[in-house]
């Protein structure tokens, strides 16, 4: 998996029928990473992979695509007990998040 | 326009849902669970439920599953949301009636091709099915009978069909005498007319449903098809 660690800003171009919910969004994803950071201290991995889950769609949904494919790759990591994986993915995808820059089409 | 249950545990989707539905002007009502989507169907008559599959507490399938052992939800159209694409999961949805299965991820266009199809592909006839069923609160005080002989072709737990030779306007109330209803256990059953239409014999072929009946006079009817049946 490309490494995100580096502070330059990620283009991710949405479709512009979505900007409007664009605010909640990136609230939203935020409580769910606090959630998911929580079940994973707790290794709780039927938690972390039902969020994982849920986070994959919803990146794909509002077209985080390579979010969604890290979510993914966490709920793989949680559902065959990768502790040290998932928490690896897990910072990833904060990183990756954090560095995100949407645009329009 | 259309009014349309959202039931997802993610407020992300749940958002995303309501605002391209509201671009396509039909009405939202959002439920973050099983438990929440039950009272909005107590209250209200919806044209389609958008359903995901992965929620806490109840999973969308058990949910599915009750709604259709339920004779005043079992018709409402279905469609699953979910990220989960497994064969299997698929079939599962089919068995329980699931109008289609939409996987995420999909773009705002693909979801809003999708439900418009859907629904415009629903047909008067499952419209008023629906309608009908919810409806069941309207009782048959009548002071007279009219007896007409008829032919049941057709048993299902939701209604019969039967052949008569008098026409009967949708809607009416009637009831049945017949020694089916003995063999199954049940006493003469009301029912509401559905549809009626001419044959070439110039009888009548009517679809009849259940009116006001109990669960457990359904659940007699569904049993002896499945099971009991002598005539099979």
């Amino acid at each position: 998996m490309e490494n995100k660690s580096l502070r330059e800003k990620i283009p991710v171009v949405i479709d512009s029928h979505l900007k409007e919910l664009m605010p909640s969004f990136f609230t939203l994803t935020e409580k769910d990473f606090q959630s998911l950071g929580n079940a994973i201290n707790k290794s709780d991995q039927e938690e972390i992979c039902r969020l994982a889950h849920t986070l994959k769609g919803d990146f794909g949904n509002y077209g985080f695509m390579e979010l969604s494919k890290m979510a993914e790759n966490l709920e793989k990591a949680a559902a065959n007990n990768s502790s040290e994986l998932t928490l690896q993915i897990f910072n990833e995808m904060k990183n990756y998040f954090s560095l995100v820059e949407v645009r329009y089409e | 326009m259309a009014r349309i249950l959202v039931i997802d545990d993610s407020e992300k989707s749940r958002n995303l849902a309501k605002h391209l539905l509201l671009e396509l002007n039909h009405e939202a009502y959002l439920s973050e669970d099983a438990f929440s989507a039950l009272d909005y169907l107590e209250k209200y008559r919806f044209d389609l439920i958008l359903l995901d599959l992965n929620m806490p507490n109840k999973s969308g399938f058990t949910f599915l599953q009750e709604l259709r052992a339920r004779l005043t939800h079992k018709l409402i159209p279905v469609v699953i949301i979910s990220g989960r694409n497994a064969l299997n999961d698929v079939k599962r949805a089919i068995n329980l009636n699931a109008l289609s299965y939409i996987i995420k991820p999909f773009t705002p266009e693909q979801f809003k091709e999708k439900i418009t199809f859907h629904l415009q592909n629903l047909g008067p006839s499952q419209n008023r099915f629906e309608q009908i069923i919810n409806s069941s609160h309207s009782e048959s005080k009548a002071v007279a009978h009219f007896w007409v002989p008829t032919k049941i072709l057709k048993i299902m737990d939701i209604g019969v069909t039967i052949e008569s030779t008098l026409p009967l306007s949708e809607g009416q109330i009637l009831s049945l005498n017949s020694p089916l209803f003995s063999y199954i256990g049940i006493e003469s059953p009301t029912f509401k007319v559905l549809s009626c239409k001419v044959g070439e014999n110039q009888k009548y072929t009517l679809n009849l449903l259940f009116e006001g009946q109990s669960i457990e006079v359904i659940q007699k009817v569904k049993s002896w098809i499945t099971s009991e049946n002598p005539f099979k």
